[in-house]
């Protein structure tokens, strides 16, 4: 799973506890979210020890303290990666376009994003390192394992793409010269820019402000996760509302 | 290849070494490495593909005596392993349940909700402490035949902390109950049926004192 917005997630740890399996990939993003607001070591120190003792089950600070302690003080470091917003342009999506078959178009501009998202200005040139499954969960679209190994094949044959030993791939389709078009700001519904940019029916949350795809003939306001948390919501103002009372 | 089984460190990256060349050349080629070790025409790029492989490789895959026992074990491990985990869970359940204590419906209802609070948050102090099952009983038998019907035939597939973390007591308790305190265990014996490691063994029964 990829955080676009790591501020949010932090929050959210903070809130309501580690949702990763490895918690220590959570801490990382907390330590950098406490490193952005310039909060000093002590500070620091005293709330990851109080999130762990909290949420971490068989939490033990003998086992604990220094893998802990090494990744405070190395979180001095780190750069934390702020949401941003990217461009695509005219010759990208045409070439994207360009391709028959949609679901190729869909992993091309979500590969696109992606690279344009991580890109490192000391290397100049754009890679991307993110595993396949987590590229194919961006691009919202059903796939079997098959299909992934077939698709990430071809658009290498086509040239789009070059792999390294190092598990990243160069993208080599970027042309940044030609005018922009859209603006994206890189998140988990990324595709839905492409949808809309293909001429669908595209609208905004009415919860969490995501994109979501409006489909013909049915009244969409809200993403599945949203949908499902005002629903129960919903679910439980009806049942107050019908209950009998107690005479 | 088979010091991969005596060092984990080499295991290690031997797994990433693999990786690494199975992620480039699914894309280059759509085949695993495997898959072009086994192919028989090969171009010239291919070749050099596999002679950088054998470079870069961290242990030696040749033809040798202890390589080719270590693959012939390895098939032969993954075919007990899938008859391991086609184990039926019906088998266990058996042998934790008593079927001397009786359980009703609402009693498995209760408990299952509070399984499934406990699945939410297994670090609640309350949950975690048997004493807040006084509600559904207070025999500390029958509250453990419950977990055991929750965890071993209603969630088969589930994690079984449930169970041994706050019951594990009386699932003992039903267990020298079951077995009027009386176990089987192997011990050496020189006419015994079951042979292991040039020794011979036969299960016996001893008195267990809980």
């Amino acid at each position: 799973m990829i955080i676009f917005d790591e501020e949010k997630y932090a929050k959210d740890i903070i809130k309501n506890g580690f949702k990763n399996r490895h918690i220590f990939k959570d801490v990382c993003i907390v330590l950098k979210y406490f490193r952005s607001c310039k909060k000093n070591d002590e500070y620091i120190k005293k709330e990851i020890y109080d999130l762990c003792s909290k949420y971490k089950k068989d939490y033990n600070y003998v086992k604990d303290y220094k893998k802990i302690d090494f990744l405070i003080s190395e979180s001095i470091k780190w750069n934390k990666h702020k949401t941003t917003f990217i461009n695509i342009t005219k010759n990208e999506f045409q070439l994207i376009k360009s391709e028959n078959n949609i679901k190729i178009q869909k992993l091309l501009f979500v590969i696109l994003v992606l690279a344009k998202y991580y890109y490192n200005p000391k290397h100049n040139e754009y890679y991307v390192n993110i595993s396949e499954n987590d590229i194919f969960n961006l691009c919202n679209m059903s796939v079997t394992k098959q299909n992934k190994r077939d698709f990430m094949y071809y658009i290498t044959q086509r040239g789009y793409i070059t792999p390294n030993l190092n598990k990243s791939i160069k993208i080599n389709f970027i042309d940044n010269l030609s005018e922009n078009i859209c603006e994206i700001k890189v998140g988990n519904d990324m595709i839905f820019y492409y949808e809309k940019l293909s001429g669908k029916n595209v609208i905004n949350c009415k919860r969490c402000n995501d994109l979501i795809l409006r489909i013909a003939n049915r009244r969409t306001k809200y993403c599945k996760e949203c949908a499902r948390i005002v629903n129960i919501e919903k679910t439980k103002e009806n049942i107050l509302k019908n209950k009998p009372f107690d005479l | 290849m088979f010091m991969k089984h005596l060092y984990s460190k080499y295991k290690k990256e031997y797994i990433e070494h693999r990786e690494r060349f199975n992620y480039d050349l699914l894309k280059r080629y759509n085949l695993t490495i495997d898959e072009l070790l086994e192919k028989q025409e090969l171009t010239n790029e291919q070749m050099e593909y596999i002679d950088k492989y054998n470079k870069y490789n961290p242990l030696l895959e040749t033809d040798c005596t202890m390589n080719n026992i270590c693959r012939h074990i390895e098939e032969n491990i993954k075919e007990i392993k899938i008859h391991v985990k086609r184990k039926n869970d019906d088998e266990v359940f058996q042998m934790l349940f008593n079927d001397n204590i009786e359980i009703t419906n609402e009693e498995i209802d209760l408990m299952h909700k509070q399984y499934k609070k406990y699945q939410k948050n297994q670090t609640d102090e309350n949950l975690n402490n048997i004493n807040s099952y006084s509600f559904i009983t207070k025999d500390t038998q029958k509250l453990a035949n419950l977990a055991v019907y929750i965890c071993y035939k209603i969630y088969l597939n589930g994690n079984k902390n449930f169970v041994w973390d706050i019951f594990g007591n009386g699932v003992i308790l039903n267990l020298d109950e079951k077995h009027n305190s009386k176990i089987q265990i192997p011990i050496e014996d020189i006419s015994g049926d079951i042979e292991y490691r040039g020794s011979f063994y036969d299960n016996k029964e001893i008195m267990v004192e809980l």
